[in-house]
């Protein structure tokens, strides 16, 4: 919210010029490609201490320490990287912008180099990043910001975007945020957070109900149910908390909105027919269009990526699954066939796989489908319930929540269901979303 | 300032890539033989691109010797001489990947020439492949053994070119359930591919080849159960051609054909909204 506004006008881009596209793509075709596809080769990066200018400033130390932290933090978590053994640094000497010593990195076995540099400069700190291909000896990218204190994980995490970008043609993922509901007392309230579980913002401050958020497409605004006027309403929210619209709803059962990719529907579950069934409005002019009709419950419905099909569940066949259908809502089937429970199917922003929650042995845990062989692959196992699964705009990580220290979190975990970590702390956390 | 548009030649590539194996996965057939030509001259397309880009770099090259100042945007402290170097430097590699990419361009046609050599051995002798089995529906059934020449395993052509489809590379969904249509057509999954053939083209937003496809499926599998999806898909593509009394026909027959389908519910919202009657 108010650190959003904060952050578009206290950070810009001073400079942005990048006289070169990717590195060596000729050289090293294979490890572009290999890691895009299997993460399993990671380029290795040597990310020494960043430089405080002018010397004995404080201010400009802290800066220092803290973008390098969490670059070093974003880069790891963005799965392409290795970052090579600190105590190796010490044997490179006398390196500058001006002359990076690309030799004697090439010498620790670095394949790609940044070097930073923060200033104090009046109130303000002026941070510049540059990414530089060792064996290529070539420039990269450099960029420059300027910002107060508040704003320098915001830098970081921007940096650290630009330079995924570089190796992999997207932009990497440390700028997104996720969205969740928190519940204080019988209320529950959206909040939203950095992908890595920092500067937690309360979105909605009302003495009830706010259920199942929802990202638009762009990032700009948060769909969810709302029963602050006492009955169900879908609001859209912009991000720093202002009520864009709402459609208010009617019957028992309504939940879990989902935003189209061309920001101009929404889906979401309603029995205000009677039974619940799945539903499309059209935001612009709150025209409802009414997909599934069937005596079974229908919920959870989820757009695919290119806009053309939607997952939902349904228990029409006498448990719940997890079906496919035509955007029209019709041609429906079939995709879940193990278990007895299978419910909260997300598609990934590439399109190819699918993931769910399942129970298991009386216990839900997150499921994977690659829609090639559509065999379900357990990401989770063990303790406490995992649910509400949705994935990073990149694909390669997912939130989710779980109860598993006894009280429901945020986490996060890569496509694999490696390194699942813990996002937030003092419990009542679900419904993770991803923006996208 | 700019030498290259960024990432104008790895998406190029990769792109090509894709195509040329998607079509290798996909199998044979004389069908394929145009498909496999329109992704040739999609190759000569980059290739022409490649050649542009060569241009550029020749008068980037004559506009550094002409013009040695450089903005001093991105590392303001490096003096002219050093940027210079650094800048010779840089065409030196774009060169390079020129290079590896006209490579990776041959390699591509070349693997092309060698699939259609195989599509010709195969088209002349696959007896049976029409009677493998097919799984009852995809996921389940099993797996063709990969039997030499011809041999193609029907659930993975048909999942590959779903995948392909959810991805959004409708040109090789089409490509994919054509194939299996072609190869596979009494299966129980052929009019399901016939219809995703018609569903890839719609998505896409060709619907006039939508429009043929939905039609061969209706003529071809007449007693399907996509028939009533093929109408309405049909129907839709008419009104987004804006051939309105052509769409309308199809939709007020699916109506009065098939009164009781998801597909009947869903066409007369579409004539009511159109100020029609049902049927």
């Amino acid at each position: 919210m108010s650190r959003n506004k904060h952050l578009s006008v206290s950070l810009f881009l001073l400079a942005f010029a990048v006289s070169f596209p990717e590195r060596g793509w000729s050289q090293e075709p294979d490890l572009i490609t290999g890691i895009s596809e299997t993460g399993a080769t990671r380029i290795h990066l040597a990310l020494p201490d960043f430089l405080a200018v002018p010397r004995g400033s404080l201010l400009a130390l802290q800066a220092a320490r803290t973008i390098h932290q969490v670059l070093r933090s974003d880069l790891h978590f963005s799965g392409y990287f290795d970052i090579v053994n600190p105590d190796y640094y010490e044997l490179v000497t006398g390196y500058n912008e001006r002359d990076p010593k690309f030799q004697e990195w090439t010498a620790i076995g670095a394949d790609s180099l940044i070097l930073g540099k923060t200033e104090e400069v009046g109130e303000k700190l002026l941070l510049e990043g540059r990414l530089y291909d060792v064996p290529g000896k070539l420039a990269m990218l450099g960029k420059r910001y300027r910002g107060g204190v508040g704003s320098l994980r915001s830098i970081a995490h921007k940096f650290a975007d630009e330079v995924v970008l570089q190796y992999t043609g997207e932009k990497g993922v440390a700028a997104t945020r996720i969205a969740y509901v928190h519940q204080q007392g019988s209320n529950k309230n959206i909040f939203i957070m950095d992908y890595d579980g920092e500067h937690q913002t309360q979105l909605t401050r009302d003495k009830t109900l706010n259920l199942t958020p929802a990202w638009s497409p762009d990032g700009t605004r948060i769909a969810f149910l709302s029963y602050r006027n006492g009955f169900p309403e879908l609001v859209i929210l912009s991000q720093d908390g202002t009520r864009v619209r709402a459609y208010p709803q009617s019957g028992e059962l309504n939940a879990s909105p989902d935003w189209s990719a061309d920001g101009k529907h929404l889906l979401f579950n309603s029995s205000r027919d009677g039974n619940a069934e799945i539903y499309s409005l059209r935001i612009a002019d709150g025209r409802i269009s009414r997909l599934t009709h069937h005596p079974g419950i229908d919920s959870s419905p989820a757009w695919s990526p290119n806009g053309r099909q939607i997952l939902f569940t349904s228990d029409r066949n006498g448990s719940p699954q997890i079906y496919i259908m035509d955007a029209e809502g019709t041609h429906p089937r079939r995709l879940t066939f193990q278990g007895s429970y299978n419910d909260q199917g997300s598609w990934t922003p590439r399109g190819d796989r699918i993931v769910y929650t399942s129970r298991v042995e009386g216990r839900f845990q997150i499921f994977r489908i690659d829609l090639k062989d559509r065999k379900p692959v357990p990401l989770t196992s063990g303790r406490g319930n995992k649910e509400s699964p949705s994935w990073s705009p990149d694909g390669r990580h997912i939130a989710y929540c779980s109860n598993v220290t006894g009280r429901y979190e945020i986490y996060s975990m890569t496509s694999e269901g490696e390194r699942q970590t813990r996002l937030t702390r003092g419990g009542g956390n679900t419904h993770p979303t991803w923006s996208r | 300032m700019k030498l290259v548009p960024r990432r104008f030649q790895v998406p190029c590539l990769l792109a090509a890539v894709a195509l040329g194996s998607g079509c290798l996965t996909t199998g044979g057939g004389a069908s394929l033989q145009s498909d496999l030509d329109d992704i040739q001259q999609q190759l000569w397309r980059v290739q022409k691109d490649t050649a542009a880009l060569h241009e550029k770099m020749d008068e980037i090259q004559t506009e550094s010797e002409t013009r040695p100042q450089m903005d001093p945007v991105l590392f303001p402290e490096i003096d002219a001489g050093n940027r210079m170097d650094s800048f010779q430097n840089d065409i030196q590699i774009l060169r390079r990947r020129i290079d590896e990419m006209n490579f990776r361009m041959d390699t591509i046609v070349q693997e092309i020439r060698d699939t259609r050599t195989r599509l010709s051995v195969l088209s002349d002798g696959a007896p049976g492949e029409s009677n493998s089995p097919i799984p009852d529906r995809p996921g389940e059934g099993g797996i063709v053994p990969g039997t030499g020449n011809g041999a193609v395993n029907p659930e993975e052509l048909y999942q590959n070119a779903y995948a392909d489809y959810s991805k959004g590379n409708y040109l090789l969904a089409v490509l994919g359930f054509r194939e299996y249509v072609r190869r596979f057509p009494d299966s129980e999954l052929a009019d399901n591919a016939q219809y995703w053939v018609g569903e890839s083209y719609f998505s896409s937003g060709d619907y006039e080849k939508a429009i043929l496809a939905f039609d061969e499926l209706v003529s071809r599998f007449p007693n399907g159960d996509r028939l009533p999806t093929a109408y309405l898909k049909k129907g839709m593509s008419y009104l987004e051609e804006n051939r309105t009394p052509r769409g309308v026909l199809d939709l007020q027959f699916l109506v009065r054909n098939f009164p009781t389908t998801d597909e009947a519910r869903q066409a007369r919202e579409q004539l009511r909204r159109l100020g029609l009657a049902e049927n």
